[in-house]
């Protein structure tokens, strides 16, 4: 199992930021949220809606729908690495 | 006079769909509308019924079909209030229609070391096409500046006259505020310094009528996707003088009355206006679209169009306003404003803002909205945006705000 398992879709941000926006995979949801959640360091929730903190190191926004948002990545190359250190193949 | 709008929503299957588990409030209009039932009908039965290829054929299927798209011009032109449906240039999009008047103005209007005014408010869509130029054909531009609050600096655009642009680019709405640009007062003040201007309408003709004639504008583009007709299919209005004179840029089939070799050398007669414009299989099923689109709008009526989304503006913006977490981007004047409500929200980006509205299932646009000029201009580096179309209602507005709400 990689991250490509968990992961469905990876968008990027407009603007200088370039955030990744992440859509899990509805079949391996609960699986993929249970390890953020494990790894996340929460700094501030908002209701229902997100969470935000650091995950491995990684700025990071959790939603509650599955999405999940990492800033300061930078390029593609280090989203992947990020990833697979996330989910690391089994 | 008031619009009946539960019976428009009934027109729109899309609105009736869920997600996230939660009834879709489609805040995004000024990316891309949605469609009615008797456009995507139209559509339909364009190819059950019509498809063929246009001008090219003498049986019946190429005849209607040929009626059809050339009734599409006339639509479009009367939507415009243009002289002539032959004013009327079908192509992809606004981008097209910009690139088109670009490049034809270059080819046959403009020399090297002439300028080109373009504005800081406008979308990159009327902004990159006349950059382009420069490699090209070394034809230059200059930059009218915006005001803090994202509305054009006119002082600027005055001043910036007086170097005698030969081509004024600019835009009718803007995408990112919704500021509704004096084109009566500044197109007049173009032709004086004796440019042509030409008009970025992309978010002007989903909210108004538009008269390219009372404005005087030499050249006007939209995208039809963006009032309710298919993706695919666009609008250049020309007058008809400066389309005649121009050359086009794209050469092909369907643009050309004759083509002689004559000891290797080509001769070429160019078809009569639209079509020396249009080379190429022409998007038919977008043109249909497009008339049922526009016969939508005007079963509407602006009358009934117009109130209603400036009392979902004004509900928006007041409800906004009252959030202290939430900072409202562009002028305070609303009345000269419509469809656009930018904004940040304090600690958050504007992609977490779309993503939390999301979850609601409520469609909103985060990002430079394809004005990075403009919004380095208001000291930011991305945006969120509403944006409404009539079919938006107060629940949805409502929705929307009780979860910004929550996000302080």
């Amino acid at each position: 199992m990689s991250w490509q398992n968990y992961v469905g879709h990876i968008d990027d941000t407009c603007g200088q930021e370039k955030d990744f926006i992440l859509l899990l995979k509805p079949e391996k949801k609960g699986e993929a949220i249970a390890r953020i959640r494990a790894v996340m360091t929460v700094d501030r929730r908002i209701g229902d809606i997100m969470l935000q903190g650091t995950l491995l190191g990684t700025e990071a926004t959790f939603f509650c729908n599955g999405k999940l948002i990492l800033k300061g990545l930078g390029s593609r190359e280090n989203l992947e690495r990020f990833l697979d250190s996330l989910f690391p193949a089994s | 006079m008031t619009m009946d709008i539960a019976a428009v929503r009934a027109d729109f299957p899309i609105l009736a769909r869920t997600v996230n588990g939660k009834p879709l409030a489609y805040l995004d209009n000024a990316a891309t509308s949605q469609k009615p039932r008797q456009v995507l009908e139209a559509v339909d039965r364009y190819y059950r019924q019509n498809n063929a290829n246009v001008h090219r054929g003498v049986h019946t299927l190429a005849s209607e079909s040929t009626v059809l798209y050339e009734e599409a011009h006339q639509k479009a032109a009367a939507f415009l209030n243009a002289r002539s449906w032959q004013e009327i240039i079908f192509v992809r999009n606004t981008t097209e229609a910009l690139n088109l008047a670009a490049t034809a103005l270059a080819l046959g209007h403009l020399k090297p070391g002439d300028e080109v005014l373009i504005t800081r408010v406008d979308h990159h869509s009327n902004i990159i096409p006349w950059f382009l130029l420069k490699e090209r054909f070394g034809i230059l531009t200059r930059m009218v500046d915006a005001l803090p609050d994202g509305t054009l600096d006119l002082e600027d655009f005055k001043a910036k006259l007086a170097g005698r642009p030969k081509v004024v680019a600019m835009t009718h709405v803007s995408n990112v505020t919704g500021w509704i640009s004096p084109l009566e007062r500044l197109i007049p003040l173009a032709h004086e310094a004796g440019a042509l201007v030409v008009v970025d309408g992309a978010q002007a003709v989903p909210h108004f009528p538009v008269d390219v004639q009372a404005l005087d504008a030499d050249f006007y583009a939209f995208s039809g996707h963006k009032v309710l007709a298919p993706m695919g299919i666009g609008v250049l209005y020309g007058k008809r003088e400066l389309l005649t004179r121009l050359p086009p840029f794209l050469g092909g089939g369907d643009m050309l009355e004759t083509v002689c070799v004559v000891g290797g050398v080509c001769s070429l007669c160019l078809k009569a206006l639209p079509w020396k414009y249009e080379a190429g299989t022409a998007n038919v099923d977008g043109a249909v679209g497009l008339t049922a689109a526009i016969d939508y709008l005007a079963g509407l009526g602006w009358d009934a169009v117009r109130p209603h989304e400036e009392s979902l503006f004004r509900r928006t913006v007041e409800g906004m306003r009252r959030m202290k977490h939430v900072r409202l981007i562009g002028p305070e004047d609303l009345s000269r404003r419509v469809g656009c409500v930018p904004f940040t929200v304090e600690g958050l980006s504007a992609s977490e803002v779309a993503t939390a509205l999301d979850g609601e299932g409520i469609a909103i646009r985060s990002g430079f909205h394809c004005a990075q000029p403009l919004h380095e201009r208001l000291g930011l580096s991305s945006s969120a945006r509403i944006s409404l179309a009539f079919y938006n209602t107060e629940a949805e507005v409502d929705r929307c705000l009780a979860v910004l709400e929550s996000l302080g």
